[in-house]
């Protein structure tokens, strides 16, 4: 017994060496592919402004669907910074999701809304809608109440009443820049056949500076945890997502923010409730239903750093939201897992969902799994102990390597954080965040792969925000 | 071996750690210094903005002569882009693009290896409004570089120099048969900013044998909006294909055109119902009030978009329009034409203009207070008259009927407002039971 389980360290250590190379392997050729992507689209943004002279009638319009679960802190500064949006026409739907705060009288004192009788066609099944507040004076803003079931089914009530082509998913804790509708919109009005679904960049909003709903100045959070996010939301949308852009094998675009051809996601059926992430759930739907209807068509990532939204600022909160992302993350992959290796679908089925599998969900348990392992070899004497330590450094290094590297994507391109001060803190957070905070996120994500296998009773865990105006300190430094 | 290995993947993430670290710090020190440069010339050049913003000449230009690419080139270069942007720098800026080379330098780019480049010289072509550019945009239609080309189908449109147009107009042919190789809403709003003068090239399209193509020049012609084109615009709503036919009643529409008014209505009943959903939001745009009756039978059509612009035409007409969408949801048996005209009659506040108006010939604040719909004035939109008429027609009704009814149009909420409004409109036909209108209004309705 015992020389199996030396046998099966020893085995699993080639495993843990094998994974660890081809995992960062295929990071390193998704950093090439979106340093290349990243530069093209810096480059093609010169000539973006040419979108705020084309005729403003052939700007299709937009449905921004917000759906509000107790958002009683944030909501109408939300909706507020969503009135100065340059576009040309454009109506914002607020789904109000059994809020059990203020969140509906905020809504309704704010924008002095009255209950109005409005024709509900569920296209797509919801759960019931209460009631409908509007303003005659402000026609472009509809406020939906309903019961209690999850932003997948607020947006789909939303998609239900929308009277645009395009509807546009934001949450309700996030706040847009001016420009935000026109960026996404670029490749749609480009090639308005083709592209099917877009999304942008989000951004970490702590620290910096709000009035009104309005990002004032942008600057790093002071809490340290808020900076770890900051460094990770930049790996992540910059080199991981713009890496699989390029390669048409995006299967997650941020529910925080992102533009769907309304037409094309009722044919799939709408958001699904029964998931823990509808984003990717029905990003990786659409691509199933397209590729079933032989549609040709895109799902562009844009990489403008145009939404920004609050971070959690406390372990337990982030642990809840690391767990729920990657629980719908093993969802995603089982639903649709006869997409696996099948030819019919191409690149998605070959290359984006085994990347998604092996990579990024199936990552963190091996990495999780290899530090038992690997420790475990040390201790029995089976691998050498210089060797052990070489690769642990080595690990490090590479961790360093790529948190340093969207740095500077992040430098070449946005420069979102001008002073000096500010980029020497991203640095030293790209490395530190190698020091404890990935091995504990890799933790949290290898918990939820096992709740995912064992729980049947899985739910939606609620990550409490704390509103923008709440960080005082936050704010009374800018 | 393995250590071999690992080595190299050792020194080789150190180097590259290390170089990364190098490129960010050059990176923001070079940017640094490239900012501090062009902030230097900013300031140096930012008389000339002010010069040129006040309607100035600028006799003397061997200043501003500098060498392309150099932060002086690129801080002129702004505000030069800023100069033309206004009403009195405009002429001048215009000049200057041209006499210190701006306009070669963007010509000569066209031809440049680099696409962006290319791209980005046409879209600057274009805002400078370089006449002397056009035949090379022109030549960039053709351009394998699918942002040269956007570029120069966006440019040609802000220059309109009409030998453009023939050009433009054969890509659009290409265009509606290829939907994926070339934007259609890029082109459309190049051709349209020629205006007028697009009908020239766009009008014989319209006896083109492909449909789509025929659909797309109404479209824009609809939206060039010249109310002379109106006879072509009838003539097209007789066409056998459905889409031609609907674009032909929404440009209509656009025209305002009164002569047509007859044709929609007819259109009202095609079998297609994108044409009868063009032909109503038509009506509603021309405030044609003799269609009022046709949209009211409408209301009840089987398909729900077209219910749903039918409401929006009503409503938009006004006066009458709203009367009957209230008699529609108080006397229809169709649920659907009800429903619809509550939803519309809901979305434009009717209630609360009602109440108000309830008020204000009572002179009950109480009722405004209770109903919360606030200013009185906010009964802008509609008119007394027409409020009037409609409270006379709720008068009519008994008072079980007449709450369900206000309860119905404040959305269900306001209870005790609503049982107040019942007895203020009960009032208002003077205790006989259900009257034909009130004593108070009688006298001012229409």
């Amino acid at each position: 017994m015992e020389t199996v389980l030396i046998k099966f360290i020893y085995y699993f250590n080639y495993v843990v060496l094998g994974y660890y190379f081809a995992a960062n392997g295929i990071y390193l050729v998704l950093l090439v592919l979106a340093s290349g992507m990243i530069i093209n689209h810096l480059s093609r943004l010169e000539y973006g402004r040419y979108q705020t002279s084309i005729h403003p009638l052939v700007a299709p319009p937009i449905s921004i669907i917000i759906a509000a679960y107790n958002e009683e802190s944030n909501i109408v500064d939300s909706i507020g910074s969503l009135q100065h949006l340059n576009y040309p026409d454009y109506e914002v739907i607020v789904v109000n999701d059994g809020s059990t705060d203020k969140t509906l009288k905020r809504l309704i004192e704010g924008y002095g809304l009255t209950r109005t009788n409005v024709i509900y066609r569920e296209t797509i099944q919801t759960a019931r809608v209460f009631g409908f507040y509007l303003n005659p004076e402000t026609p472009n803003l509809i406020v939906v109440d309903k019961g209690h079931a999850g932003k997948a089914d607020s947006l789909n009530v939303g998609i239900n009443i929308s009277r645009a082509p395009y509807f546009c998913s934001v949450d309700a804790d996030s706040i847009l820049e001016d420009s935000a509708l026109m960026r996404l919109m670029r490749p749609i009005v480009e090639s308005p056949e083709l592209v099917r679904a877009t999304g942008g960049i989000v951004r970490i909003v702590n620290g910096s500076l709000i009035v009104g709903g309005r990002l004032k100045k942008i600057q790093l959070p002071s809490d340290a945890l808020s900076r770890l996010q900051v460094v990770e939301y930049i790996r992540s949308f910059l080199f991981g997502r713009a890496g699989l852009s390029k390669l048409n094998s995006l299967l997650v675009i941020s529910g925080t923010f992102s533009m769907f051809h309304k037409r094309s996601v009722q044919e799939a059926g709408g958001y699904l409730t029964n998931t823990v992430t509808e984003d990717m759930e029905l990003v990786v739907r659409l691509h199933k239903h397209l590729i079933d209807k032989g549609a040709r068509y895109k799902i562009n990532f844009v990489p403008d750093p145009i939404c920004w939204t609050e971070a959690p600022k406390d372990l337990n909160m982030l642990k809840k939201q690391r767990r729920r992302w990657h629980l719908g993350l093993a969802e995603s992959i089982f639903t649709y897992r006869k997409m696996l290796f099948n030819p019919r679908y191409g690149r998605v089925g070959f290359f984006a969902l085994p990347y998604q599998l092996f990579v990024e969900l199936l990552g963190p348990v091996i990495e999780i799994a290899g530090y038992f392992v690997v420790t475990a070899s040390f201790f029995l004497g089976i691998v050498n102990k210089q060797f052990f330590m070489l690769f642990l450094f080595m690990a490090l290094l590479v961790g360093i390597f790529f948190s340093t590297a969207a740095v500077l994507l992040e430098e070449i391109s946005y420069r979102r954080y001008p002073r000096l001060k500010d980029l020497l803190i991203l640095l030293g957070f790209g490395i530190l965040e190698n020091f404890g905070y990935r091995q504990l996120l890799a933790l949290w994500r290898t918990e939820a792969v096992l709740r995912f296998l064992f729980d049947k009773e899985r739910e939606w865990e609620v990550v409490k925000k704390q509103g923008f105006d709440t960080p005082a300190g936050d704010v009374k430094q800018a | 071996m393995a250590y071999l290995f690992v080595y190299i993947t050792i020194w080789t993430t150190v180097v590259l750690i290390i170089g990364t670290f190098l490129a960010v710090l050059v990176r923001r020190s070079f940017m640094g210094r490239k900012y501090m440069r062009l902030d230097v010339e900013r300031e140096r050049y930012s008389a000339l903005l002010a010069t040129l913003e006040v309607g100035k000449k600028i006799e003397d230009i061997s200043p501003f002569v500098k060498k392309p690419g150099s932060a002086g080139w690129i801080a002129i270069e702004e505000n030069l882009f800023r100069a033309i942007g206004s009403e009195t720098g405009r002429q001048e800026g215009l000049r200057l693009f041209n006499a210190l080379g701006y306009s070669d330098r963007y010509m000569k780019s066209l031809s440049s290896k680099r696409q962006w480049e290319q791209a980005l010289s046409a879209e600057k072509l274009g805002r400078i409004d370089c006449r002397m550019a056009v035949s090379l945009l022109i030549d960039a239609l053709k351009s394998r570089n699918r942002d040269l080309q956007l570029m120069a189908i966006h440019s040609l449109g802000v220059i309109g120099d009409a030998t453009a147009m023939p050009h433009l107009v054969a890509l659009l042919k290409y265009a509606v048969s290829a939907e994926e190789e070339i934007s259609l809403p890029i082109l459309k709003s190049s051709i349209l900013a020629f205006g007028v003068r697009s009908e020239t090239w766009l009008l014989p399209c319209l006896t083109d044998p492909d449909w789509r193509l025929r659909s797309t020049v109404l479209d824009i012609l609809g939206e060039v909006g010249n109310p002379m084109l109106s006879g072509e615009f009838m003539r097209m709503l007789k066409d056998p294909e459905q889409d031609v036919r609907a674009k032909a009643a929404k440009g209509l529409g656009k025209l305002k055109c009164a002569e047509a008014a007859r044709m929609l209505i007819e259109a009202l009943d095609d079998p297609f119902w994108v044409v009868r959903l063009h032909s109503a939001r038509a009506l509603g745009l021309m405030k044609d009030h003799a269609a009022i009756a046709h949209l009211k039978d409408m209301l009840g059509d089987k398909n729900w978009q077209v219910r749903s612009v039918v409401a929006e035409a009503l409503s938009r007409i006004g006066g009458k329009g709203f009367v009957e969408m209230l008699n529609v949801y108080i006397d229809s048996t169709d649920k659907y034409a009800r429903d619809q005209a509550l939803d519309e009659l809901g979305r434009k506040g009717v209630h609360g203009k009602m109440m108000a108006r309830l008020a204000c010939i009572q002179g009950r604040e109480s009722l405004l207070k209770l109903n919360g719909s606030g200013n009185p004035d906010d009964k802008a939109d509609i008119r007394d008259g027409i409020l009037d008429e409609m409270l006379s027609i709720l008068s009519t009704l008994n008072e079980f009927r007449l709450y369900e009814v206000l309860d119905a149009l404040s959305g269900g909420e306001g209870k005790e407002a609503n049982e107040a409004a019942t007895t203020a409109v009960t009032a208002l036909r003077g205790g006989e039971g259900p009257a034909s209108g009130p004593p108070g209004l009688t006298g001012r309705i229409s």
